[in-house]
Order: C-alpha cells, then structure tokens, then sequence
C-alpha cells in the first residue's frame, strides 16, 4: 500500500469491562492505522472485541466500559478518548459517525423520521428547516428519494429503509469518517445486498473512510479493501484483501475462510475449526489461537508471537509463518 | 412418506388503520413432502412465510385450509389436540433460531436435557442418557456441561444443548428454523455436520429453514424456494443452485455472501 | 492473566434467589435499606420482652420533657413514651409484612390462574375481580369488618387489620404477574417446554416465576409498604382498636392530646419518624432489587478499579 494518509490511528489500545467481580480485559495491544479514503473491514466472531474496539474508535467508552491504556487518534489530531464530552460533540457526526448495531432498533419509534432527524441537528446547533435542501440531497443518495419518509414512524418503514434511513442520518454532516457495526444485521439477505452496494457507492461518491466492522466475513470480503480479523481480543492479521483470499499469514484467517459455505465452492469439503474461545477470564498464556489452530506447536502455546509488519502497515501474528502453510 | 403439506393456505388479517402499511404474506397453496431420510431446504427472504410454514408443522398455528399429514400417525395435524397432539409432537420436534432464548436461563444444562425424558416417562437410568446425548451432540466430557448455566455457555454451544433437549424425545422429524445464523462462524460446519450425522446415523428427517442458500447447497438434498408465501421453484439442490430457472431463486443466488464475489459499485437502483 | 480476571472462574452455585439476594447485597442502595431495616426491627424485638416501663401504666407525671428517667418523657395521660415506642413497633411490622406475604402469595395464585386461562371465563373473572378490589381502599373495608364484628374487634384487633389490607392489597400484584405470565408464554423457552410436553402448572412453577423473582421480590416489598401505610392510617384515624400500643395509636392519641399545638414532640415525632423509616428502607431496598433486575441501572465504581488496577501493575 502507498503511504497514503492514515484517517485513524490506534496505538496500544487496552480496554475492558468493569463486572461485578471485578475488571475484565477484552481488546488487547490493538494497534491499527486505517487508511483514508479506503473501506477497511474488521471481522471478529462473538467475543472476539470488535465492538468494544469500535466503540473505542468514537469515542463511546462510558463504564462499564474502561480504557485501560492507549490512543486512538482521529483524522491525524483529535485524541478521541481523552476529550470531554463537549470537545467529543464537535468531533463526532462532522468528523468521525457512526452507524450503530442493529440500527433498524436505533430509531426512536415514536419520533418521526423527520423529528430524528432535527433532533440530530439541533445537537450540533443546526436545524432542519434551515437545511432541508442538503437533508433531502442526503436521503436521496441513499435511495430515499420519496420525501413521505421524513413523515413516517419507523415501524412504518421495511428494515431496509430504516437502515438507510440511520445512514443518511450519520451523513448528514458530512463527516469523512464512517464507522458501520454490523449494519446489516437482522436484514434479509436480498437486502443485505442492496445495503452493501449502497454502502460501496456511497463510499466512492463522497470519497469516505468507512471502518465495517462484522462477523460475516464472506461479506465482508466482498466490500472491503483492507481487511484485519480479531480473535480473542486482539487483532491477528491485517492485510489487502486479495491477499488474504489467496495467501492468508494467519492460520485463522485461512480456516475462517474456508468453514462458509458458498455458491462457488458448492460441494467442496469446509474446513473445521475445533474447539471455542474459553473467554477472557481463561485467557492463553502464548498464542490467543493456539488451543485451536491444527498448526500449533508446543511453542504456540507457550509464548505469544510478535507481530511481524509487512508492505508497511500490515501485519500478522503468527510465529509458523510460512511453515503451516505447506501443512495444510 | 413422512410429513406432506397439501394445498396448505393462511391469511392474516391486515389492520388497515391510518399507518397501516404492514403486508404479512399470506401463505398462498403450499405443497411440501418431508420423505425419511432426507434433509428438505426451504428458502427465501424474510417474510416469505417460512416460519409460519414451520409454526403450522409444529401445531402451534392453524392454517385457513389445507392439510398437514403426519403418515406414521395416518392423521391430520391440523385436527390434532390433547393426547395426539402431544403424541406427535414426541416425534416432530422444533429447533428455534436463537439460541440465546431457547434456553431458560434460570435453569441448567442438566434440568434442560432430563425433563423431556421425565415427562415422556423415560424408563432408564436418567443421568446415563443425559450423558449420552450430550455426547452424540458433540458436548464431551458431558461432565463438565452438566451443571453450567445458558450464560456460561457460547451460542454454538447452547444451540447443542438444545439440541440434546430434543433429541431425548427420538424425534422423526426435526424442523430446524435458522438454527445457525445467531452462531459463531468457526463452528457452523460443526453444527451443519451434525444435521447430517442426524440424516445418516439416526434417520431423522430434517426440515432446514433459511434465507442463506449456500448453507442449504452444504447440508441439504432437496430445497423449496419460497417467495412471499409461495413455492417458486423446488428440486434437488444441486440443480436449483447451479441452475436456478426463477427470477427470484437467481437473486438470492447472486445475494448471498461470498467472499470470492466482490461487490462493485452499480448504477442506480 | 489479571488478578481480578482470575477470581471469576470458579464455577459458582447458580440459584435465582440467592443471586438476587446477592446481587441486592452488593447495591448500597439496598444494603442501607437492609441495615436500616434491621436496625429498626431489632429495636422492635428487643421491645417484646423488654420495656422500661409498663407501656400501658398512666402513672407518671404528665407532658414531661425527655429526661434520664424517661428517655422520651411522657404523654398527655401519663405514659412512658419510649416504652411504647419500643413495643409499639411489632405489631407495625408485623402486619407490614405480613400483608406483604399474604398479598404477594395472593396476586401469584390470582394473576396465574388468569395469565393460563387467558381470554376464558376465569380470566374475566379474576380481572374483573382485580379491577374492583383496585378501587375499594383497605380502610374501607375494615371499618365494615369492624362495624360487623363490633366488640369482637378488640379480640381481633391487628389479625382483623392484617386480613383487611392483605385483602386489599393484592389487587395490583396480580395484574403485573397475569401480563408477565401472557408475555412469558410466547417466549422461546417457555413455548419449548409446552412443546416438549410439560405441563403448565409445571411450566409457571419452575420457569416464569424464578425468571421474574425480582418482580415477586419487588412486589412483596411494594405490598409490605401498602401494609404499613395503610396500618398507620387506619391507626391514625381511630378505625381500630385505639387501646393497643402501637405508633399508629401513639400518632392518634398525640393528635386527641394536642401535642402539635403544645409542642409535645416527643410524643410524635418518634413514632412518625420511625413508620417513615421503615417505609424508607423499603423503597431503598426496592431500588436495589431494580438494579439487580436490569444492569443499565447499576452504578458503576471506576476509581475502584482504577486504584486495583494501578495496584495490580506495580
């Protein structure tokens, strides 16, 4: 990759739960820089931080969630986890948005669309008559063309149109920075679809940065550019796309890619991954995957791998690189 | 022979107030057979009427007319109650999608796997079986599961026990509605693989609901595509996969999620 | 691995009420509430087997101040006021809480009967029933008990009290559980059990009511605050028998001997303060059982874990 410009940057990011028992760590010595311009994917199964890591990312760390250690630096200057939550505002839906989890539950349903939509402007000292034009510009760049919508209830609304409805909201100041949580979740697959071409169009008209954060990762091979998969915390693997598909550094990310089934690889064998994550409280003294990677050595299991950087600013976690390779 | 929909049809009533604009899919002359043996998709969108079609299967809705057929018991689901309707429902089971609400939370891995045995009047020493299919569904040592708590567990887990649950009954026929969307990833093929362990090893019929058709080409034989109620295209998998004669089996073949497929920016839509 | 992570492995007894009574525990909301509680009715029991005086006894000086003699002086007609205080409190809580039992096992076997045979007769029925008793206020009723029993009432006295409010106070109970049992029957795991074969008796028994402990526990304490209020009113206002010893006719005897207007304060504000606190420890128990039901309400101690994590790295 060129050295293009890093939108956001995170350097030894620790954070974890504040439980009844005591402190749990999830996201462990994250360090990523997410190009500019460029959709970056990150995939995690359940349990695998993803969504702390995004909430990280905005700034959303109220308890229980904890910052332990760490920086997250947003469009080169802003130090999103220690501003207070005024500078946060400035920051937030004009720099860096978000689209949230389950976003078709996310619209407040006895708010009409367009009263969500004002109170969402009126947070930044805007107003929606004064705006109407750029509003109706937005909702028709998300496939909303029909102005009804601004006088609806979202249970009036499909699941596809509430989704388009919460991304047209978080671009509704212009921010250059989009991070998405599973924002096609819940949704049929034909819409899931419609989402994902949405998503990449929107991406290329208005030059975004998009962080897609999901655990399918068949999809989200099918958006991204860069790509980094999280397991137990930490970030395993970061790479180009294509080379993952073909040449994948980290063991995980290889077998992840080969347990979906797919239309095009319709009646071959998939492959298994034993085992599940034994949580945070269980947590490996060596590599995070090595009690189920069919590649581990005694080693594996007794000191963590560093991680070895390559092209720049990718990079994987796995000392038997490229050995496992010839063993598959 | 085992199960057989016939002309099954079901109407839901609209509320047709001021914002009305909910349109529940009628299902509209269904025709299905579940034959032994066989793992029998059905697929299609959200709203397409499958989890009715399962629902009504199960005995717990009423279709407006047509005929649900359980061969073994040469009777008619539909006109089932009391003491045949618990019969058949000791050999026509449901696994429910979510496995983080199909388990009682306040209850164990134990209490969830012995009561089907209890009620159904097991003969037999309770906690060996209850090992046992714990065993079958792939949770070993079944010791260790016995006492946890549905919070304790993974969602690939839970829907295991689930399973165990029930399997104690020794269903015929299993009616299976997403059962692997809300599971992690790495362990979906462990799941896929144990319905077809179920087909081979011990005769279950399987009915595997869906909106993802690559999942369907992995585990099943047959498959229904279904489209806002209706049946429209049926056959063998393979077939209908690799081959897809209509509008909208062609589309969920293009829609669904796969990595060697990049999605580029189209033209307006 | 973390210290803190390593304390949480243990596979722990998982029980509904015990994880509810730990988890009110652990609230401090809830943990005043309890030692408050304790306090109080600690103090009540030492009053059943010791007094300083004999509660009763008219013959001391009247409208004396708080001295060493008598802690809390004495009334109008020449009473210690501490020794009413101190055996006056049983009976309060007493039928506080009885009524909160009495009235919770009463909306259980109400509010289910109607949630299982929803939309039948008997689901009318007890609705029907349960809109009524929502109106009719428990004092009501017991001056009609007290008019129909007439002299028996001195025998009854506080089981005469206890029957009328526990009577009376069921009603709201049973409409919460009847919509919590309707809500739960269409849920995954309960709808599993009716398809595995389980009976619905079974099904309420073992299922509904342990995932909605808080709600039973909350409504017990709900219930038990409605006993001692209504106590207290019918108390207060001489509807029951006004030659027993309790706050509640300490507060209607101040009031016939104008201790407000004589600046008496001895003689009412105890007991006034003490029903007030009772009530008090409810709601903050109460507050702490909504806490342990729904984590969102929970309040979280930041510095604590910042002070053990810093203390952990060194």
């Amino acid at each position: 990759m060129s050295k293009g410009t890093v939108s956001v940057e995170v350097k030894g990011l620790n954070v974890g739960y504040i439980t009844d028992k005591g402190y749990t760590r999830v996201v462990r010595n994250a360090n990523i820089s997410i190009p500019e311009g460029k959709i970056t994917g990150i995939v995690g199964e359940s349990g695998s931080g993803k969504s702390t890591l995004a909430n990280s990312l905005i700034g959303f760390i109220n308890p229980p969630l904890f910052v332990e250690s760490g920086s997250v630096i947003v469009d080169g200057k802003y130090d999103v986890l220690a501003m207070d939550p005024d500078q946060l505002n400035q920051v937030r839906g004009k720099i860096i948005s978000y689209v949230p989890q389950a976003a078709q539950n996310s619209l407040n349903p006895i708010r009409k669309v367009k009263d969500t939509i004002n109170d969402m402007l009126r947070g930044h000292g805007m107003d929606l008559s004064t705006n109407r034009e750029s509003v109706l510009k937005t909702m028709e760049m998300v496939g909303l063309s029909d102005r009804q919508v601004l006088d609806m209830y979202p249970f009036q609304l499909s699941g596809g149109m509430r989704q388009r409805v919460i991304i047209a909201i978080s671009l509704l100041l212009s921010p250059r920075i989009v991070v998405m949580d599973e924002p096609t979740t819940g949704l049929d697959v034909i819409v899931q679809y419609d989402i994902l071409k949405l998503i990449k169009k929107l991406q290329k008209q208005m030059s975004l940065t998009i962080v897609f954060i999901s655990h399918d990762i068949a999809m989200l091979f099918q958006i991204s550019d860069y790509v980094a998969v999280m397991y137990g915390g930490q970030i395993v693997e970061y790479g180009e796309y294509s080379e993952l598909l073909g040449n994948a550094r980290h063991p995980y990310t290889y077998l992840m890619l080969n347990s979906v089934p797919t239309v095009s690889t319709l009646g071959r064998k998939l492959t298994k991954i034993p085992g599940e994550f034994e949580g945070f409280s269980n947590y490996p003294k060596g590599c995070v995957f090595s009690q189920r990677c069919p590649f581990a050595t005694p080693q594996c299991r007794d000191s963590p791998p560093q991680a070895y950087s390559y092209a720049g600013v990718f990079f994987y976690k796995c000392s038997r690189y490229p050995e496992w390779r010839d063993q598959k | 022979m085992i199960l057989e929909l016939r002309h099954v049809y079901k109407d839901f009533v609209v509320r047709k107030g001021i914002f009305s604009n909910e349109r529940r899919p009628g299902i509209w002359d269904v025709n299905m057979e579940i034959n032994e043996g066989e793992i029998v998709g059905m697929v299609g969108g959200s709203g397409g009427g499958k989890t009715v079609i399962a629902w009504m299967i199960m005995g717990l809705l009423k279709p407006t007319s047509g005929e649900i057929i359980y061969h073994p018991m040469n009777a008619d689901v539909v006109k089932m109650k009391g003491k045949q309707l618990r019969e058949y429902r000791s050999n026509v089971q449901l696994v429910f999608q979510d496995p983080y609400s199909s388990l009682d939370p306040t209850h164990t891995v134990k209490w969830h796997v012995e009561r089907p045995l209890r009620v159904s009047k097991y003969k037999g020493d309770l906690g060996t079986r209850v090992n046992e299919l714990l065993r079958e569904v792939a949770l070993s040592p079944p010791e260790e599961y016995l006492n946890k708590y549905p919070f304790q567990l993974s969602g690939g887990q839970r829907q295991r026990v689930y399973l165990a649950r029930v399997l104690a009954l020794n269903p015929k026929v299993l009616i299976a509605d997403e059962p692997v969307s809300n599971v992690d990833a790495s362990i979906r093929v462990t799941l896929l693989d144990l319905f077809k362990y179920l087909r081979d090893e011990r005769g279950i019929s399987i009915m595997y609901i869906t909106h993802d058709i690559a999942t369907i080409g992995y585990v099943a034989d047959r498959v229904y595509v279904m489209r806002l109620g209706r049946i429209v295209e049926s056959g063998d998998v393979r077939k209908v996969i690799t081959n897809p004669e209509n509008e909208y089996t062609k589309l969920l073949v293009e829609a669904v999620p796969d990595p060697y497929r990049r999605i580029e920016e189209e033209g307006d839509y | 691995m973390l210290r803190s992570e390593a304390k949480r492995t243990r596979n722990y007894k998982y029980n509904p009420i015990y994880n509810l009574l730990v988890g009110m525990w652990e609230q401090r909301v809830s943990r005043v509430g309890f030692f408050i509680l304790m306090a109080v009715v600690g103090f009540s029991v030492i009053g059943l087997v010791y007094t300083p005086y004999n509660p009763y006894a008219t013959n001391f000086p009247r409208d004396l101040p708080p001295s060493s003699s008598h802690w809390l002086g004495t009334t109008d007609y020449g009473q210690d006021v501490f020794s009413q205080l101190i055996s006056g409190g049983f009976p309060v809580l007493g039928v506080g809480l009885g009524t909160g039992l009495i009235g919770t096992i009463l909306s259980i076997i109400i509010g289910v009967l109607a949630g299982l045979y929803e939309g039948t007769v008997v689901d009318k029925l007890l609705n029907g029933i349960s809109q009524l008793f929502l109106v009719i206020p428990g004092i009501l009723v017991v001056e009609i008990i007290g008019t129909y029993l007439g002299a028996e009432q001195i025998k009854l006295g506080y089981l005469a009290v206890l029957l009328a409010l526990s009577s009376t106070g069921w009603a709201w109970g049973a409409r919460v559980l009847r919509s919590q049992v309707l809500t739960m029957r269409r849920r995954e795991f309960v709808m599993s059990s009716e398809l595995i074969g389980e009976s619905k008796l079974s099904t309420v028994f073992r299922q509904i009511i342990p995932n909605n402990l808080p709600l039973v526990a909350s409504n017990f304490f709900f219930t038990s605050i409605y006993g001692i209020a209504g106590f207290t009113f019918i108390y207060y206002f001489g509807l029951g028998s006004v030659n027993q010893v309790n706050w509640g006719t300490m507060l209607y005897w101040s009031l016939g001997g104008e201790a407000y207007l004589r600046g008496l304060w001895w003689w009412y504000i105890p007991p006034g303060l003490l029903i007030g606190l009772v009530a008090f420890s409810f709601a903050l128990i109460n507050m702490g059982i909504d806490r342990v039901a729904n984590p969102r309400l929970r309040v979280w101690n930041v510095k604590k874990v910042r002070r053990a994590l810093q203390g952990e790295m060194r």
